[in-house]
């Protein structure tokens, strides 16, 4: 049905997955941003949202350092998405939850699975380094573009064609799988996904944490909590955004350095 | 006499955006290292060859340190070049070698503190507050996007091309610029400021979202915090997110079961 369109996107994932390591790292390959476009080709840019923020917040703290190599959260992101969509529109009368919550099972593993394949890329590089390594040290740049042109291309195609596999022949064995499950494993996809968004936010918490932080996150917390009760949430939440960030940036300067004052008073 | 202008300079700083397109298991990022001093080495050896050979082959070397404070091993190896005698290659050698040994651990050190740990996930975590906030739509995306987009490039840029500058004039003073930088209270205040705005996104959560399981709110959210207490002493315990989820995954077949 939509294969043109899964193909632009299998090509438009897998040059924003450039962005996570391999060129620039601009903070294009947000998981936010592949689930938004992905959602706005495919029609439903609300799931596409939804995927793209869970997938974010679970894996914030993934950065590729040293030799470690994160899963790719781009392709969690994307995977989950298309599932998603797809499956909403095959499966009119089931549980979106649930479904969201099947997708990111397929997408999860999905997104490991590029980071496997990262790893063999980089073993690859080493041999294909090896192989011009007497030519380059003869100053002929070109084989140092070849090197780096070739690392790329690999990267793009792998991806490429990995999300092809998955999207074309996984979708119509996922769909069996799905409508095969008991009600009881439904609905403990709905429960699953029901607390997934908390997981994120648990991660940020446990990340972020510092004292003077864990009680400036409580006070944020009660503050907004009785701010979107008392307006009904008729507020202007763009600026209201910008405003918690402009004045927290402030409040934290303020607890940094009033605590660096005390400690050289008492020192 | 210095040799190198700014925009060669510079131009060789873009190509610091190519550091990790081939990195490999054996020497890292040597290829982008190499890939993005190499005009630079052509203007220096113009008229000897055997030593831009020498030089080469020197940059072929293991390579590896943060992708936006490598601007700064650029500017500082472009000019010891540049500087260092080139009658003792195996002395030039290894006194460049040394040098880039000695920058590149504390210049990592440095840049994943402040960026993989700190500014990184603030952007990340703005965009999502945008989304959290102001509903799962077309203009929470274009507004989160952006935002995060801005906040992580702005100090990107000026890291990265700052200390190419500093580092190519100056290379003598980095390391007293970089020790006068309190880059500790720098991560501390981006992660109060993030844990500020956690607050408002948990707040907007729980008031704002879709009551799809339990339908009483307060119920509904009792049960969110009291998840949001037990995740958070699994991942203080070190318990990874693969073995959370597994867990979660778990438990909710149990309790559907019991549901029945």
């Amino acid at each position: 049905m939509e294969l043109e369109k899964i193909f632009l996107l299998s090509i438009i994932a897998a040059l924003i997955e450039l962005d996570a390591y391999y060129i620039g790292m601009f903070l294009i390959a947000q998981p936010l941003i592949i689930g938004g476009i992905t959602g706005y080709f495919l029609d439903n840019i609300y799931v596409g949202i939804i995927i793209g923020s869970v997938v974010q917040l679970i894996w914030i703290n993934n950065p590729p350092v040293g030799a470690f190599v994160p899963p790719s959260t781009v392709t969690i992101s994307f995977i989950s998405t298309v599932y998603s969509i797809i499956f909403l529109k095959l499966l009119s009368n089931a549980n979106q939850d649930a479904i969201f919550m099947f997708s990111l099972l397929i997408g999860i593993p999905s997104g490991y699975f590029v980071g496997q394949i990262d790893i063999w890329h980089r073993k690859l590089n080493t041999k294909i380094m090896h192989l011009f390594e007497d030519k380059i040290k003869q100053c002929k740049l070109l084989y140092l573009i070849i090197i780096q042109f070739l690392s790329i291309i690999i990267k793009i195609l792998s991806n490429i064609i990995l999300f092809l596999l998955i999207i074309v022949f996984g979708i119509s064995l996922a769909e069996k799988i799905y409508l095969s499950l008991p009600l009881q494993l439904i609905r403990a996809l709905t429960i699953s996904f029901w607390i997934m968004p908390v997981v994120g936010l648990a991660v940020v918490f446990n990340m972020l944490y510092s004292k003077e932080g864990a009680r400036s996150h409580g006070i944020a917390f009660f503050l907004s909590y009785f701010v979107f009760f008392l307006t009904n949430d008729k507020i202007n939440l763009p600026f209201f955004i910008n405003l918690i960030i402009i004045l927290g940036f402030l409040i934290s300067l303020y607890l940094v350095f009033k605590g660096e004052r005390k400690l050289n008073e008492k020192n | 006499m210095k040799k190198i202008n700014i925009f060669t300079l510079l131009l060789s700083g873009l190509k610091l955006n190519f550091l990790q397109a081939a990195w490999n298991f054996e020497r890292l990022q040597n290829i982008g290292f190499l890939l993005s001093i190499y005009k630079i080495l052509k203007i220096i050896y113009k008229n000897n060859i055997e030593n831009l050979k020498i030089a080469i082959k020197r940059h072929l070397e293991f390579f590896n340190t943060h992708i936006f404070f490598s601007s700064a091993v650029l500017g500082m190896v472009s000019r010891l070049e540049e500087d260092l005698d080139n009658s003792d290659p195996e002395k030039k050698n290894k006194e460049i070698e040394n040098a880039k040994i000695g920058v590149m651990g504390p210049l990592a050190a440095i840049g994943d503190s402040i960026f993989w740990s700190a500014i990184k996930p603030f952007a990340l975590l703005t965009g999502i507050g945008y989304t959290y906030l102001m509903g799962f739509n077309a203009d929470s995306l274009i507004y989160g996007s952006i935002i995060s987009i801005i906040i992580y490039n702005i100090p990107r840029i000026f890291v990265k091309y700052y200390l190419l500058i500093k580092s190519y004039y100056d290379y003598q003073k980095l390391f007293t610029l970089l020790q006068q930088i309190k880059f500790q209270h720098l991560i501390k205040v981006i992660k109060i400021t993030g844990m500020i705005l956690l607050g408002v996104i948990s707040a907007g959560y729980l008031y704002k979202k879709n009551l799809n399981f339990i339908p009483v709110r307060a119920i509904d959210n009792f049960l969110l915090v009291i998840i949001f207490i037990l995740i958070t002493l699994a991942l203080k315990r070190k318990t990874s997110i693969s073995n959370i989820l597994i867990a979660i995954i778990v438990l909710s077949v149990f309790i559907s079961y019991i549901i029945g």
